[in-house]
């Protein structure tokens, strides 16, 4: 070999050698960080977001879930010359003004929203224009299929998908979910490959209400109706079952849409149901009554002398709407006479009258799982003044769900239970992740002394009481009405201004609803008999039967309370009177006008006494043809 | 001859290994590629999941608002004449 080949062959070796040298430096040495560099390239973390939870009734029917969305957005600097004809091609399929499109184009901001959560063929719509610049990302959307029926009850959510009112904030945190994550591999053309296994699903939880969207609509539609018919500002009703304390209806007017929450005020969003309160008025006197029961201060068969209608209170003279003399306990509640309610209110004493509302639950949050919830007012120091007026249901300030708690009280026996609306909260297998379940606070009264109140409560609907627009055809139903003036803002109470107010619960004997039907400053006729009664006997009637509540053997009228039934066997209503002579058709309640009609319908004969609407109903026999008639008392409506 | 004997058991033995090379690098090429396809496999799986699972919401949704109370109520009245008895109208046997 000459040495000119052994140079080479040296030079070569050693060219080979840097080689192989590189090779282990580079595959040894600096292997971990060139292999993370490199992974930097084609692998990727891969989130997979999870679809805010739905929220459902007790039925399993939605009342809120998530949908797929895009925002479409624009990086204006990356647009082609003629802005106004590509804000023109963009407004038509984002259903905008092509003005609020030609903004957003002009912005000196590097990227701007041009519409947020469209849905997903809108975005397509978009790309199909292929505008450099524009395009979009995937996002969700909240919808609220039944519009503003909850509103006030679910809330709503932000753009990025964030409960700011109701359930929604109340269960973000399980609403929200929480996001799935996984390692995936980049191809040149930036599919991933999930070559180390697809994500798991992305867990999601569901909220299960304790509401009714049935009893919820018929709610909320009686509702309208009474504020629209009686020209009323507002209106609340509140639905509980008081064996459990769930809270099946919570309905309000003005309600707003929640799918789009930023085009109603403040006021509408607000949950009147527990973020509102009110003084009581009449509704009170229950209360009052069955403390005094309890505490032994007075007898169902004690009497009250109502001084006629005006009685002195160191300075001031409390007033009844009409003069009245002896009065029994149960006659105090269904004339609802203010004197007879002081006088027990007196008889009981302030301290012990406080304790007893205090247990009953005014002056302090229910602990309802809603946001916002207030505690009323429930005063410290209580003058001889203000002892008389808290016995009528002034001077103190109460909820409507406070308020509905108190009568849930009285028709569970007196137990007192913390209302919840949310009754569990499941995961995507069904497995129970949290549950409300009903939960007793304190025995406010004996139950024996709640049986005898609910049978006193049944007096103020029976046809001579205040209450009588609110008795359900088949049912016995117990309730107070009330009527308050409002506080002006400007000092003491409003000439105008009034809360017409009906609680009540059916069936009386063994109640399974309690209704509180509010309505805020009625026009003309104010009175909580008039106005509201009826609101509660519509719901209580369309619910009792959307439950499949039927009147049973125990839910027998009162003594002398005609009921709309047809005797077994009897070919029709006319042959059970004449065949029994117990039943006749319901005509109380109704017009003079709808009572001739609906008699005329079943071949009934009447007689009428009085003007107004049916009181009461009687089956005699005419004196001259020997037939059975039915003998109507009517008055006016009040 | 001996000699020749063990070249050829020498020449059989690195035949072999160099066969189970390849054919470790043929498997180790084969499972890779099956990786890849089923990892894109799994992709478009979770793409379509996903598609049908929206889909599935938007249905859902569009279902419920359809069945809503107030809309079955006001098709009740509107195009079938119903309407909620009046009390008058309710007769309960007793």
């Amino acid at each position: 070999m000459s040495n000119r080949m052994r140079i080479a062959a040296g030079v070569l070796g050693l060219g080979l050698l840097v080689v192989f040298a590189r090779l282990v430096h580079l595959t040894v040495v600096r292997a971990p960080g060139l292999a993370e560099r490199a992974a930097g390239q084609y692998v990727q973390r891969v989130t997979v977001t999870p679809r805010r939870g739905p929220i459902v009734d007790r039925n399993a029917r939605l009342l809120a879930h998530s949908v797929e969305a895009e925002s479409v957005y624009v990086r204006p600097a990356m647009l082609p010359a003629g802005r106004a004809n590509v804000a023109r091609q963009l407004a038509a399929p984002l259903d905008v003004s092509p003005r609020h499109v030609h903004a957003a184009l002009r912005s000196p901001a590097p990227f701007v929203w041009l519409k947020r959560r469209v849905p997903p063929d809108v975005a397509q719509r978009v790309k199909a224009l292929a505008l450099p610049g524009v395009d979009s990302v995937p996002t969700q959307r909240r919808v609220y299929p039944h519009a503003d029926l909850a509103a006030a009850l679910l809330g709503f959510v932000d753009v990025d998908a964030n409960g700011l009112e109701g359930i929604e904030a109340v269960y973000n945190d399980d609403l929200l979910g929480h996001a799935a994550r996984s390692l995936g591999e980049r191809d040149a053309r930036g599919r991933t490959i999930f070559v180390h296994g697809g994500p798991r699903q992305p867990e999601t939880l569901e909220v299960r209400l304790a509401l009714d969207a049935r009893l919820q609509y018929i709610a909320r539609h009686e509702l309208e109706r009474a504020v629209h018919d009686s020209g009323a500002r507002a209106g609340t009703v509140v639905v509980l079952d008081p064996r459990t304390f769930a809270v099946l209806a919570l309905a309000q007017l003005p309600g707003f849409d929640p799918n789009r929450p930023a085009e109603s005020d403040a006021a509408a969003r607000r949950n009147r149901g527990v973020s509102d309160c009110y003084e009581p008025g009449s509704t009170l006197k229950a209360l009052v009554v069955a403390a005094a029961l309890d505490a032994g201060q007075i007898v169902e068969t004690d009497r009250f002398f109502c001084e006629n209608g005006a009685y002195r209170v160191g300075r001031h003279t409390i007033h009844d709407v009409r003069p009245y003399g002896d009065l029994s306990v149960a006659r105090i509640l269904a004339k609802s006479s203010n004197i007879g309610a002081l006088k027990i209110g007196e008889r009981l004493g302030a301290a012990r009258y406080r304790t007893y509302l205090q247990a009953f639950g005014l002056g302090q949050p229910t602990g309802i799982d809603l946001p916002g919830e207030i505690a009323g007012i429930l005063p410290e120091r209580w003058s001889r003044i203000k002892l008389a007026t808290v016995s009528f249901g002034q001077g103190v300030a109460v909820t409507p769900l406070q308020l509905a708690c108190a009568y849930g009280a009285l028709a569970n026996d007196g137990m007192l239970m913390r209302p919840y609306v949310v009754s569990e909260v499941v995961n995507a297998e069904g497995e129970v992740v949290r549950a409300n379940r009903p939960t007793p606070l304190r025995q406010v009264v004996r139950p024996e002394t709640a049986q005898r109140v609910r049978a006193m409560l049944e007096r103020v609907v029976q046809p001579d009481a205040t209450g009588w627009r609110a008795q359900v055809p088949g049912f016995r139903v117990a309730g107070k009405t009330g009527t308050s003036q409002k506080i002006d803002p400007r000092g003491g109470y409003s000439e105008t201004g009034r809360i017409a107010s009906f609680v009540g619960m059916v069936p009386a004997e063994q109640p399974q609803l309690v209704i509180l039907v509010l309505v805020d400053e009625p026009q003309g006729v104010t009175g909580g008999g008039a106005i509201a009664a009826p609101v509660f006997r519509e719901i209580a009637r369309r619910s009792l039967a959307t439950l499949g509540i039927r009147p049973g053997p125990r839910t027998a009228p009162p003594a002398g309370w005609m009921q709309a039934a047809a005797a077994p066997g009897a070919t029709s209503v006319r042959a059970a009177v004449l065949d029994t002579g117990l039943v006749a058709p319901a005509f109380v309640g109704l017009s003079l006008r709808a009572a001739t009609r609906k008699a005329a319908v079943h071949g009934v004969r009447l007689v009428a006494n009085g003007t107004g609407y049916v009181t009461q109903q009687a089956v005699r026999t005419d004196a001259r043809t020997g037939e059975p008639v039915v003998e109507l008392t009517l008055e006016a409506g009040w | 001859m001996p000699r020749l004997i063990a070249w050829n058991r020498r020449g059989v033995a690195v035949g072999i290994g160099l066969a189970l090379t390849f054919a470790l690098a043929a498997a180790h090429v084969w499972v890779r590629l099956r990786v890849v396809s089923v990892g894109y496999t799994l992709s478009d799986t979770r793409q379509l999941i996903s598609a049908l699972e929206a889909e599935q919401a938007a249905l859902r949704v569009e279902w419920q608002a359809a069945t809503a109370p107030g809309n079955l109520s006001r098709l009740a009245e509107e195009r079938l004449g119903l309407s909620f008895p009046r009390p008058e109208q309710v007769v309960n046997f007793p």
